[in-house]
């Protein structure tokens, strides 16, 4: 055994073999970073690392900023300031502006594919009405936790969604699917999670708005929990969504008509003074308005991504690509689709409550 | 016999504790040589000398009447012979007496050990009058028995054969005896059970045991490494025991035990990998909630070895695989160190093994103070001075813990420098040199044999009915009812 | 009882050669290949392969059950006579060399992209051939059993690895279905079938002389050729349905980025590092039988211990000529491969075959 533990020793000295080890008190752990497109196109990036000096202090981190020709030029460009070399592998968020993800955003993203130190399990955000610079500077300062802010948002409210990059790039490369990322924006010095992006391609098209952010998850089972509203003031009842689950169907006689089957399983929450629940028939009476005002939203959401956005972020032609649909490959087959909604909820409680006080 | 009486006064005139007693009796002469040092005292002058005394007392009296009774002395000389001889051997009180020829045998050799020499007219016998030179049974010092019997072998050879032989009370139990040592003329044993054990195995040793040749066999170690002298590799193949009824289970599988004279220790051989691992206590409890207690020895096997390792790759090549968070502490907690993380590690677990040699060197007048020094120094001092940071304590602490589940100190020696062949490979290539070094370690393992037989084996030349009765599980013992297979031919147990 | 050379070898871990070995061969040749050519019904081309590969793994099973000799290339010495069995062996020889550079070249490639990025791949190459060197001074059966520890560990971080990533399925990444033609199906099948003659091959290294228990044999071989297609299956099985057709074209090692992906019960994450061992094993299982054949192809000299490292020299300084960098190397494999297999290892391997068959048949009409 020494002779193997020899030549293992002298393999290293002979070919330099210790060029990838570092320890840990050399890395800057980056815990954010956003990038920025300056007039004359180059890149600015500007991340927070982490501060290991001293043990109370650790939400707080350190922001270096520097300018380059490329990301990975300015992203190295801050190893003149910083004693330590970024290390990108624990990345928590991946902030872009506005003006990156309608032009170069293809570009901008090639360097976090390639990148082999770490995954691709950040999350993405783009910043909305701000650039990204002035919202990494929030973040900071307000000491705030994007991955926890961006967890409870999508688990309880379902206007933004838990896609990391592997997933934004999954759903990108299936032919016939447009992809949507969550928006952040600065509220008087606060960090607020916004409605979504919608894209064409690689490019950037607009906003959606919040209700409808949360139309858009639920139609791609994305939803965990939200709540719904129906009718208002005394016949207003409220509603909250425990379980959801979509299903997109090719019609069999048209071959350009999409089924949905939207199962929900919701739980009742508070009601208008004029409402009663007493029996089985006023609770299915219940349940038909939230029906119908789930069916109209989801109509309506179709309908502006048809005519309006013009661009296929739900899924029709991936479920026609799947299916060997030809319908998928003539022109412009978005705005010939035909849609029909059906929508069941099954209201499991009342919160324990039976007879109006 | 005066030569000899002048022969032995003349070798020890530098052995003062021989001592020489002259008994004369009605013209007859007789001469006992014995070593002070040797003899039980109380048996020598109650047994031997007043025995001889009373019986040339008796014969005395006797030839004095049939002197006067012409006739019947004319009977008896004309059945008997010459009764003038006064016969020692059977007249003697003592357990164990035997006529020697001094020409063909040493006579120093009895007499330094424990006989008494006699000589009378034309005869040399001797007697066994040993004392007990050896301690009582006790408990055994080096082995844990929680719920087993407490009794372990002592240095004397007599004493271990009678311990074995109340647990196997069957005349197929083989002792076969032989003095080795020019100079120490230890006895060396060696038991077996004949209709079970097999017989190449026998013959090989036996073999190899009459071929030594050596000054003095003084632990059962030397005898160890002739047997052993082919094995090259780190594992011991071999297990030493202090319990009596470790080495009665061994011998009913069909293993071989060797005794060795002055020596508390046995050695069962062969031995597998497994017997490392698992212990005899498994089998006073009850066999279902055993397998937890071999998972948990498991699993320490591989957090002695791969811990410092695992922490070490973590550290300096990736940190990708720890949570932020965890990593973020470490940096923090290893800003203020000045070493790398290599040296550190070597530093923390150098100074544990020495604090653990320390342990077992120092009597146990001094021993508590220092591992309270030991504590003190390896705990809060060296984090607070800034040498080492704290999780490289907690790192150690595991390893050295999860060590402790192994008594066997071959076992200790082996584990000590496998880990440290990890934490080099560890340290400079990260993740693919854990892989070069459990290739390494399992090419070690798997090609050591015992004495012929696989070592790993129950794992390695797979066979899953042996698997089954002691690697992970244990099986009720009203249904093991075969014997193993590799270890003997006879192998129905029970019926 | 002095201990012979040839010690025992039981059917067992004489049969667990074959699945030691499998992984080595497809991840980063035999996966990346079939995927570019069937995209997401890789899954049932795969099934039709193994279907079709029995065919060489009864040729190779009739081998090993009906000679006498030690191993191939005693047999070939043997029915051929000195001259033709000296060129086919010769032919073998060539086969495993190159199969061994490729080996060796893909596995350093596969540390060098995904863990260590600066250090030069010669050291890798150097750090990879040394335990190669140290087992091929052990005998056969420390080898087999070896095999053996090495498989069972793989087989457990299997099993975890398909815990971890069974939250990601997408049944929908499957579908469209039969979207291929004819032509990249044949051409995958070829693929499939050339390549798993490597590790059967790897089993004409004993024949049924050397092995104790022989009524077992047969029974072994079936039930672990079974078990590592389904193996084999399960893994481009997964990987299709956590990655999806279009983002496996992206990658060079789409199975280690399935691995990626792996999270159990949010604690353990990104612990893909230590799965990958599984590949290294692997590779390192198939290079030590690969090693044992080179050697013993050498005439036995009274150097017999410094063969390996002559082997690991010259190894090395081959993979450094002819593979440059790794597009070098994609360009080798997707043109060659299929052909180096074909022609050095299973044409020799049918010749023989064929001719215990005609001796067969001809000692038969005879002692009729």
């Amino acid at each position: 055994m020494r002779k193997y533990i020899i030549a293992l020793l002298v393999l290293v000295i002979l070919f330099d073999g210790l060029n990838n080890l570092r320890e840990v008190t050399d890395l800057a752990i980056v815990k954010a970073i956003g990038i920025d497109m300056t007039e004359d196109g180059q890149y600015k990036t500007t991340v927070i690392v982490i501060d290991t000096s001293n043990k109370e202090a650790q939400n707080e981190g350190i922001i270096y900023e520097a300018i380059g020709e490329s990301v990975h030029d300015s992203a190295r460009k801050i190893v003149n300031e910083s004693p330590k070399k970024l290390y990108l592998a624990q990345m928590e968020t991946l902030i872009l502006s506005e003006d990156i993800a309608k032009n170069n955003f293809e570009d901008t993203l090639g360097f976090f594919i390639r990148d082999n130190e770490g995954s691709n399990a950040f999350y993405l955000f783009i910043a909305n009405g701000c650039t990204s610079d002035e919202l990494i500077k929030s973040i900071n300062e307000e000491k705030i936790n994007i991955k926890s802010l961006l967890n409870s948002s999508a688990r309880y409210r379902g206007n933004c969604n838990m896609d990391s990059l592997n997933d934004i790039l999954k759903t990108k490369m299936k032919p016939g699917i447009n992809i949507a990322i969550n928006t952040a924006s600065i509220d008087d010095t606060k960090v607020k999670i916004n409605s979504m992006a919608y894209f064409d391609g690689w490019n950037m098209r607009g906003y959606l708005t919040d209700d409808e952010s949360i139309i858009y998850n639920l139609l791609r089972n994305n939803l965990d929990n939200t709540i719904v509203v129906a009718e208002q003031k005394e016949n207003r009842i409220g509603a909250e969504i425990i379980y959801s689950k979509t299903e997109m169907t090719l019609d069999k006689e048209q071959n350009n008509k999409v089924n949905f089957n939207i199962k929900i399983k919701a739980n009742i929450s508070e009601t208008g003074s004029d409402v009663i629940i007493k029996d089985s028939e006023q609770i299915q009476n219940v349940e038909y308005i939230l029906e119908e005002k789930i069916k109209t939203d989801v109509n309506e959401f179709i309908e502006k991504v048809k005519n309006e956005y013009g661009s296929d972020i739900i899924g029709f032609g991936n479920l026609m690509y799947r299916k060997k649909d030809d319908f998928f490959y003539e022109d412009n087959y978005l705005s010939k689709i035909d849609t029909s909604v059906n929508v069941e909820i099954d209201i499991q409680n009342q919160g324990g409550v039976t007879k109006k006080w | 016999m005066n030569n000899l009486l002048d022969y032995v006064k003349s070798k020890s005139k530098d052995l003062n504790d021989i001592f020489f007693r002259n008994i004369c009796i009605d013209g007859k002469e007789i001469n006992l040589i014995y070593d002070e040092a040797l003899i039980d005292s109380t048996m020598v002058s109650n047994f031997v000398i007043r025995s001889i005394v009373d019986s040339i007392r008796e014969e005395s009296i006797l030839k004095n009447e049939i002197d006067e009774d012409k006739d019947l002395k004319a009977k008896i000389d004309k059945k008997l012979g010459n009764v003038q001889e006064l016969d020692i051997e059977n007249t003697i009180a003592i357990n164990k007496i035997k006529k020697i020829d001094p020409q063909k045998e040493n006579v120093f050799e009895y007499i330094m050990s424990g006989f008494v020499l006699i000589i009378y007219e034309d005869n040399a016998y001797v007697v066994e009058t040993k004392a007990t030179l050896s301690r009582s049974i006790s408990e055994p010092t080096s082995e844990n028995s929680i719920r087993g019997a407490k009794d372990s072998f002592v240095e004397n050879i007599m004493k271990n054969v009678g311990l074995i032989r109340n647990r196997v009370k069957t005349e197929n139990l083989v002792y076969k005896e032989k003095k080795l040592g020019r100079k120490s003329k230890t006895k060396v044993a060696l038991m077996y059970i004949s209709d079970i054990a097999k017989k190449d195995l026998v013959k090989y040793v036996e073999e190899k045991i009459s071929r030594i040749d050596i000054d003095a066999i003084l632990d059962v170690n030397y005898i160890q490494e002739y047997i052993e002298e082919k094995n090259d590799s780190d594992f011991p193949i071999s297990i030493n025991t202090q319990r009596p009824d470790v080495v009665s289970y061994y011998l009913l599988q069909g293993r071989i035990v060797i005794l060795v004279d002055n020596s508390p220790y046995a050695l069962v051989l062969p031995a597998f990998f497994e017997d490392f691992i698992n212990n005899i206590d498994d089998l006073y409890q009850k066999s279902k909630n055993v397998t937890f207690t071999k998972v948990i020895r498991y699993i320490s096997l591989i957090l002695t070895i791969l811990t410092p390792a695992l922490y070490l790759s973590l550290i300096t090549f990736d940190q990708e695989s720890i949570p932020a968070e965890l990593l973020t502490a470490f940096a923090t907690q290893r800003e203020g160190v000045p070493f790398p993380a290599f040296v550190e590690a070597i530093i923390m677990i150098f100074s544990f093994e020495i604090l653990r040699e320390s342990d077992m060197r120092s009597n146990k007048v001094s021993g508590n103070t220092l591992s309270i020094v030991g504590a003190l120094i390896l705990g809060d001092a060296a984090v607070s001075a800034g040498i080492v940071s704290p999780i490289m304590i907690i790192v150690v602490a595991i390893t050295t813990i999860s060590g402790l589940n192994f008594s066997d100190i071959n076992v200790i020696n082996v584990l000590r420098k496998w880990r440290a062949i990890f934490m080099l490979f560890a340290s400079l290539c990260g993740i693919i040199g854990i892989g070069i070094a459990t290739i390494l370690f399992v090419a070690s393992l798997v090609s050591t044999r015992s004495y012929t037989k696989p070592f790993t084996y129950p794992v390695s030349p797979l066979n899953f009915t042996e698997m089954k009765k002691s690697l992970f599980t244990r099986i009720n013992i009203s249904k093991d009812k075969k014997r193993q297979k590799i270890l003997t031919n006879n192998l129905t147990k029970s019926r | 009882m002095v201990e012979k050379d040839s010690e025992k070898i039981y059917s067992l871990g004489y049969s667990f050669i074959i699945l030691s070995s499998f992984f080595a061969v497809f991840l980063g040749i035999g996966s990346y290949l079939m995927f570019k050519n069937t995209r997401n019904d890789t899954y049932w081309v795969c099934i039709i392969g193994a279907l079709i590969s029995t065919i060489i793994f009864f040729i190779i099973r009739y081998i090993i059950n009906n000679n006498d000799y030690d191993d191939i290339y005693e047999l070939n010495k043997g029915i051929f006579g000195k001259f033709f069995g000296k060129l086919l062996n010769f032919i073998l020889l060539v086969g495993f060399i190159s199969v061994a550079c490729i080996i060796l070249f893909n596995n350093a490639n596969f540390f060098n992209a995904e863990y260590l990025p600066d250090t030069s791949i010669n050291f890798l190459k150097a750090i990879i051939l040394l335990p190669l060197v140290y087992i091929s001074s052990k005998n056969l059966s420390s080898i087999i059993k070896m095999n053996q520890v090495l498989c069972f560990i793989n087989i457990g971080m299997f099993v975890l690895s398909i815990l971890g990533v069974f939250a990601e399925f997408d049944l929908t990444n499957l579908e469209p279905f039969l979207n291929v033609s004819t032509g990249e199906i044949f051409r995958s099948i070829l693929i499939y079938v050339t390549l798993s003659t490597v590790p059967f091959s790897m089993l004409l290294v004993a024949s049924r002389k050397r092995i104790k228990d022989t009524e077992r044999l047969n029974g072994n071989l079936l039930k672990t050729f079974v078990f590592t297609n389904f193996l084999q299956f399960l893994v481009i099985l997964i990987t299709l349905l956590v990655l999806g057709e279009k983002f496996i074209s992206v990658f060079r090692f789409p199975e280690h980025i399935a691995l990626k992906q792996f999270n159990l019960f949010n604690i353990l994450q990104r612990i893909e590092n230590f799965l990958a061992l599984q590949f290294y094993f692997s590779s390192f299982s198939l290079m030590s039988f690969l090693f044992y054949y080179i050697i013993k192809a050498m005439p036995q000299t009274k150097l017999k211990n410094y063969y390996s490292i002559a082997i690991s020299v010259f190894l090395y300084f081959l993979t450094s000529v002819l593979f440059t960098n790794t597009i070098v190397f994609v360009e080798v494999i997707e043109k060659y491969i299929v052909y180096i297999i074909l022609i050095t290892i299973l044409l020799p391997i049918i010749i023989t075959f064929f001719r215990l068959l005609m001796l067969k048949k001809y000692s038969n009409n005879i002692n009729k």
